[in-house]
């Protein structure tokens, strides 16, 4: 590893709770996922394998198997949920999680309208064997605006009651909807909501699936800001964004690298049992487990 | 390597002087820079580590060999030098560079608030040590398009007077920038003011990250204008855009001939394994 001889804000190290880093596949080729993952292990936390390309994706078991060699994590994007609980498969799901031996999972409303008691339902199911992530925000554009932001706010918190280890904030693929307008910027109104708001800044995680985004988000909530749908080609791009050691946030920690103090207020109020005191992203998950 | 039975414009060979064609790492993966390299060195002459990626990036040494085994030059994006120098590093910037071996070096002030004095200082500095590549431009684009174009002028024979070997001109990554305007188009006036200007063409490098600017720097000063910030996934496509045989610059440089008569048409069989016929020589050419 080079010698890093700026100063540059502190950045967590693997394996984090916090300042964590998700790639989303959206079928990459095996050869350039490995290349990928082994030249940048130290910078990625999770791969998700996005919506449901893990069903015709050949290679899935070696793609996988490359992670856990070098310490990444991974989870199937929430569509793969949604489709089977819209075709009543929900235990061929499980079994498909099972069978790829995966540690977390994601439930997900974007596209189906699943009712939030059902929602609180399965994440707290499927919290008992699994970390789980819950998505807030929906897929298409019109539904996302008319969502109002106390509805946002609510969602993150009675999801992470019932049982989620973290929210993932929706923008799409295309980072045009959710927390974005149709422009793709982020909407101002809503971020802020969200992060005044009474849960702790490492419990969320926001998609940002380009620099825009990227520099928006670390502008705003600072260079640990969790995040999500990062693509495969822009691990590096936004670890120095993140650093403060690229031109669009080179003016934004101060000479002496200092991070932005970042707000987590009332923290124990909403403490998961669980999750107190964890360090790590499923460090813990073994106390999740059923016996 | 395989045989141009076409016509197409003379490319000088490495080690270039001018013909550049300097790539940008903005962070490829390690089995991807050396795929690139190790397929491409005859049309490599340099590869700039982006900005600060090389302090994030594991497998620097390993990139870094590469390079050398197949004689490409390497350098580290001005980004860094500026970021050194806004916290006072310059000394451990320094030290860096010798750490790697850096025959190399970019000074900027697209970013940082660096005074023309210090930059100039700095370029005659670095320049007793380093080949030095000064960049000119802004990356933000507001200021770039209020820079008068005697000041373009003006930098760029001043860092060469103070010893740096060629200027870069910037574009910035996303060709939005410096010598572009914000919509990505090539600010004209200023290309011709430069090129007219009282520098060799060899001298200055122009940042040409996309296909539509590489066009238009080899339309307007022909197929061995020197190039940086070209992708990994380029190379081929670039060189193919020098020597005109790509659509984009298909018609540039050799003449269209039409000769009399009815034009002959080669009966090519389907069979893949057949060797070409040279019609030139009437000998066979092989696919190396």
């Amino acid at each position: 590893m080079p010698n890093n001889f700026l100063d540059t804000p502190k950045r967590s190290e693997k394996p984090r709770d916090y300042g964590i880093t998700s790639l989303i596949d959206n079928g990459v080729p095996t050869k350039y996922f490995m290349d990928v993952v082994e030249s940048d292990a130290h910078l990625i936390d999770l791969v998700k394998f996005g919506w449901c390309t893990s069903l015709v994706t050949k290679d899935l078991e070696k793609k996988i198997e490359c992670l856990v060699k070098n310490n990444v994590e991974y989870y199937f994007g929430g569509t793969l949920f949604e489709k089977a609980l819209s075709q009543n498969k929900i235990d061929k799901f499980y079994n498909f999680l099972k069978r790829y031996d995966c540690k977390i999972m994601e439930v997900s409303d974007g596209t189906l309208t699943i009712s939030s008691l059902d929602k609180a339902k399965h994440i707290s199911d499927f919290a008992k064997e699994f970390y789980v992530l819950s998505e807030v925000g929906k897929k298409d554009i019109d539904e996302a605006d008319h969502m109002p932001i106390s509805r946002w706010i609510d969602e993150i918190h009675n999801d992470l009651a019932a049982g989620a280890q973290k929210v993932i904030l929706e923008s799409r693929e295309s980072g045009k909807s959710g927390i974005c307008d149709a422009q793709g910027n982020l909407r101002p109104d809503l971020v802020s909501s969200i992060t005044k708001s009474r849960f702790r800044a490492s419990d969320a995680i926001w998609e940002a699936p380009n620099k825009m985004l990227q520099t928006s988000l670390i502008s705003t909530i600072g260079p640990n800001v969790n995040l999500a749908n990062i693509a495969f080609g822009d691990v590096i791009g936004l670890e120095t964004l993140r650093l403060g050691i690229r031109s669009d946030t080179f003016h934004l920690f101060d000479a002496s690298g200092n991070d932005y103090a970042v707000p987590q207020p009332n923290r124990a109020s909403f403490d998961h049992p669980d999750r107190r005191g964890s360090s790590g992203l499923i460090s813990d998950r073994s106390k999740n487990r059923r016996n | 390597m395989t045989k141009n039975f076409l016509n197409t414009p003379n490319r000088s060979i490495k080690p270039r002087t001018s013909g550049i064609t300097s790539l940008l790492d903005n962070g490829v993966s390690t089995n991807h820079f050396t795929d690139v390299i190790e397929s491409y060195p005859h049309l490599i002459d340099s590869v700039k580590f982006g900005w600060c990626t090389a302090l994030v990036t594991r497998d620097i040494e390993k990139k870094i060999e590469c390079l050398i085994n197949n004689h490409v030059d390497y350098y580290f994006g001005g980004t860094l030098f500026e970021k050194a120098f806004s916290q006072n590093k310059v000394d451990k910037f320094y030290n860096f560079l010798k750490r790697y071996n850096c025959k190399m070096m970019e000074i900027s002030d697209g970013i940082a608030d660096i005074s023309r004095q210090e930059k100039v200082k700095y370029i005659s500095e670095f320049s007793k040590d380093f080949y030095v590549f000064s960049e000119v431009g802004k990356k933000d684009v507001i200021e770039a398009d209020n820079m008068p174009i005697s000041q373009w002028i003006d930098e760029i024979l001043h860092d060469l007077s103070a010893g740096a070997s060629k200027v870069v001109l910037e574009t910035r990554e996303s060709g939005e920038s410096g010598m572009c305007d914000a919509q990505g188009n090539l600010r004209e006036d200023l290309v011709s003011s430069i090129s007219n200007s009282r520098f060799r063409a060899s001298d200055a490098i122009w940042e040409a990250p996309n296909k539509m600017l590489q066009t238009i720097f080899i339309t307007a000063l022909g197929p061995n204008v020197n190039l940086a910030n070209i992708p990994f996934e380029d190379v081929i496509g670039l060189e193919t855009l020098r020597l005109g045989m790509r659509s984009d610059t298909f018609n540039l440089f050799a003449p269209i001939q039409i000769k009399e008569g009815t034009p002959r048409i080669n009966k090519r069989s389907n069979d893949p394994n057949l060797p070409i016929i040279d019609d030139n020589s009437g000998k066979f050419s092989t696919l190396i």
